[in-house]
């Protein structure tokens, strides 16, 4: 009876995976697609365009670029050196020292000799209570403000409201951005005024000459895991974010590069402080409130501008970032439930949202719950080899195909990786993943998920080398 | 197929490399007048298969040359019939291939390419006429600007930073005949007030009294921030009395910009009005309000310093702010 039981539950689940197999991988097919023609229009399109047009206009839109620091006073100071060297005709950087414990603050006063200012502002969004907002006589771009620990959408929603520019650039403190990224990332605004957010795309610095915003020599990390991240990164940027934004459904902005609209952002309520994902809760909002307001409107994303971040290279560490990007991911979802299959919400109501939802959110728990049925039916010995064995392949050639189509599109456009040595390492790392890698990755997102439901987790340590 | 990709990039980057190499100095020498131009197309030798790569080659060459090299370097390209090389690519399909040899012909300006391009004014797709429209704006084409900025300024896809450059670059003289259009009823509000901008740019005088008298009409906010805008930009004096009134206006953008340009113009007799805007509920407002009066001069500045002592914390915070600013020098 109970055996029975069993059995059917797994043939009930056999129907429910292969289902879930044929959406997860329609989709991303779909998205390859769509990414392919729409990266090789905007290959062609930088070659037409003439970016120090943007420069020399005067027509431009000025840019505030938002770069939150807690306790980061070994690499604050070459950071905003960095970001203060990047091309664009009007900007304003803005550090903020997060009621740091050590000594980033003092490490800005003075390598920046920053005096106090009696700099006023809007307080249009809640943040924090601001101590005090410095600038320097020699950067006149550059104001830091020192607030009391919020973390860091607080952060960012504190210089939100000290920022003077229409449009806002948030970075992550480990992020460097290439000089000419902001020329990049603002021309949508420029060129369509529907755009109320652009999400650029974000590589991976490990192991590569970048010394103040210039990528002298990029190179293949020694770390197996920093290569399989590489492999992750550009199927996530390259044909996920440019698919997605392409049905104008994108709902993640990597907090570690993109750019806003500020009204907009504003009048949608800043950012919220009670996530963990508050770079998606954000653009997820940002949809709901746009559509609310009935409003027309683009979220965009450009393959081009180039952030370059450092990721981990040991389990650990990887393992809590995933893990917490899991739970961001679940808290944006519930926190707009009610956009989920709303016809009121378009595209991203009826598709992205579903997808998110049941793929991206409750994929690792269908893909653990497999491998748990899998060990039940041979144990009861219900397996169809054959079947097993064609799935299986099947879904190890898509896997490869998904993420190789990912290199080929990056060969097509960007080439970064400039020796062929390392595509030959990246290809092999493309096939390589699907065995353990993968399977490891689902576990720390179905950890993230248990997290989020049950509790736990948190931020972790992130253990840096430096770029 | 990532190989195979690789293998045709470095192919195609290494022929591109070595005909460089082989071009480069030829270029040099023939700019330099040490080779005829005969001489210099024999050793060029550029094959027509050649032809595209020698098209990027000179492009870079013609982006940055000027006087009496860009003149002889044209004379190359004239000899060797590029524009008709690049005048029949406008007849192929791909839109791409028709975009970049608009850019080109843009560069090599031979007057006898404008109907061929005018054509592509009419195309549907906005990378097609934007790319004409660029083409002729930098040959400065005078006859095509009617035809130009009834494109772009009617025309439902518009882009507003690429419109202005092409006006721009079509200089000064285009200035008048853009005014027409701000009576054009076809056109939306937010183009006419870019056309209202780039008059302000040209710092286009002439438009002055016509643009005073419309000011106080107009109930568009576009148009008369565009106008104030304007007005400051070319400080224009007699504009006092409107740009103080609009002190007044309910739209707090209209307000801000007023005081931008009453502090660009310098006029003494706002200090008051913009004294008491530094209480104004909008940040920006009160901001603009304080550099203004830091801009006017020693009134403004007094002014800037009692506020510093004042009851009102908004109006105490920014000019504090401001006169730090100042003395900072950022």
């Amino acid at each position: 009876m109970f055996e029975n039981f069993v059995i059917k539950i797994v043939l009930l689940f056999d129907i429910v995976a292969v289902i879930f197999f044929i959406g997860l991988n329609g989709t991303y097919i779909f998205m390859n697609i769509l990414a392919f023609f729409n990266i090789k229009n905007y290959v062609s399109e930088l070659k037409a365009v003439d970016l120090n047009r943007i420069f020399r206009s005067s027509f431009y839109l000025p840019v505030t670029v938002i770069s939150p620091a807690h306790n980061e006073e070994a690499t604050v100071v070459s950071s905003a050196k960095s970001l203060l060297q990047l091309k664009y005709p009007e900007f304003e950087v803005i550090v903020v020292n997060d009621g740091s414990t050590d000594n980033t603050l003092a490490e800005l006063i003075k390598a920046f000799n920053l005096k106090e200012t009696p700099r006023t502002y809007a307080k249009k969004i809640n943040c924090q209570e601001i101590k005090r907002i410095y600038t320097s006589p020699d950067y006149a771009e550059l104001v830091v403000i020192d607030k009391e620990n919020g973390g860091k959408a607080d952060s960012l929603n504190a210089a939100i409201n000290v920022s003077k520019y229409p449009l806002f650039c948030t970075l992550d403190a480990d992020s460097i951005l290439e000089r000419d990224s902001l020329l990049y990332i603002t021309r949508p605004f420029t060129e369509d005024p529907r755009v109320v957010a652009v999400g650029g795309i974000v590589r991976i610095g490990n192991s590569c000459d970048i010394r103040e915003g210039e990528v002298y020599e990029v190179s293949v990390p020694p770390s197996n895991l920093a290569r399989f991240q590489i492999i992750e990164y550009l199927r996530a940027f390259l044909f996920g974010r440019v698919g997605w934004s392409i049905l104008n459904s994108l709902l993640v902005i990597s907090g570690a590069f993109g750019s806003y609209k500020k009204s907009v952002v504003i009048a949608a309520g800043g950012y919220r402080t009670d996530t963990i994902g508050e770079d998606m809760e954000l653009v997820v909002r940002l949809h709901q409130f746009m559509r609310e307001q009935k409003q027309p409107y683009r979220i965009n994303f450009i393959p081009d501008p180039v952030c370059w971040t450092e990721v981990p290279e040991d389990f650990a560490t990887l393992g809590k970032q995933r893990s917490r990007w899991q739970q961001g991911l679940k808290e944006s979802i519930f926190f707009h439930i009610k956009m989920l299959a709303n016809p009121f919400f378009g595209v991203v109501g009826t598709f992205a949202m579903p997808f998110f939802f049941v793929f991206e959110l409750f994929g690792p728990f269908v893909e653990f719950f497999g491998y748990f049925t899998f060990a039940f039916s041979l144990y009861f010995g219900i397996v169809d080899y054959l079947f097993a064995f064609y799935f299986f392949l099947a879904s190890l050639v898509l896997g490869v195909v998904l993420s190789v189509g990912s290199l080929v599109l990056e060969e097509l456009s960007f080439r970064r990786y400039p020796h062929l040595r390392d595509l030959i390492v990246l290809f092999f790392y493309a096939f390589l993943e699907n065995f353990g890698y993968r399977q490891l990755h689902a576990w720390w997102r179905l950890k993230g998920l248990k997290n989020s439901f049950f509790g736990g987790g948190g931020w972790g340590d992130m253990k840096r080398k430096g770029l | 197929m990532i190989i195979y990709l690789r293998l045709s990039f470095i192919r195609r980057s290494t022929r591109q490399k070595k005909l460089r190499d082989i071009w480069e100095p030829i270029i040099l020498d023939y700019l330099s007048t040490e080779i005829n131009l005969d001489k210099t197309i024999k050793r060029l030798n550029v094959s027509h298969h050649d032809l595209y790569f020698f098209t990027d080659f000179t492009s870079e060459y013609l982006g940055s040359l000027a006087g009496s090299e860009y003149e002889q370097l044209i004379k190359l390209l004239k000899k060797l019939n590029l524009a008709d090389f690049e005048v029949k690519k406008l007849r192929r399909r791909n839109v791409w291939i028709r975009v970049f040899a608009l850019n080109h012909l843009g560069l090599i300006k031979e007057k006898r390419t404008i109907p061929e391009i005018k054509k592509s004014l009419k195309d549907s797709n906005p990378l097609i006429f934007y790319a004409a429209a660029e083409a002729l704006s930098s040959m400065q084409d005078a006859d095509s600007f009617d035809e130009v900025a009834a494109t772009l300024l009617v025309r439902p896809y518009w882009n507003k930073i690429r419109t202005a450059e092409i006006f721009l670059k079509y200089g000064r003289a285009a200035a008048a005949r853009l005014v027409k259009f701000l009576d054009d009823e076809n056109i939306t509000s937010d183009r006419k007030a870019l056309v209202i901008d780039i008059l302000g740019e040209f710092k286009a005088t002439e438009m002055a009294e016509e643009l005073l008298r419309l000011g106080p009409r107009t109930d568009d906010v576009n148009i008369k921030v565009s106008i104030i805008k304007y007005l400051g930009k070319i400080t224009y004096l007699n504009a006092k009395q409107f740009l103080i009134a609009s002190l007044d206006d309910e739209d707090w953008v209209v307000r801000g910009q007023a005081a931008k340009s009453l502090g660009f113009i310098g006029v003494p007799e706002a200090v008051n009005k913009l004294a008491f805007l530094l209480k104004d509920k909008v940040w920006w407002v009160r901001y603009l309000s304080a550099q203004s009066l830091a801009n006017i001069g020693r009134e403004g500045w007094a002014r800037l310093e009692q506020a510093k002592h004042s009851p009102d914390k908004f109006a105490r915070d920014v000019s504090a702010q401001i006169i730090s600013e100042m003395r900072l020098n950022v």
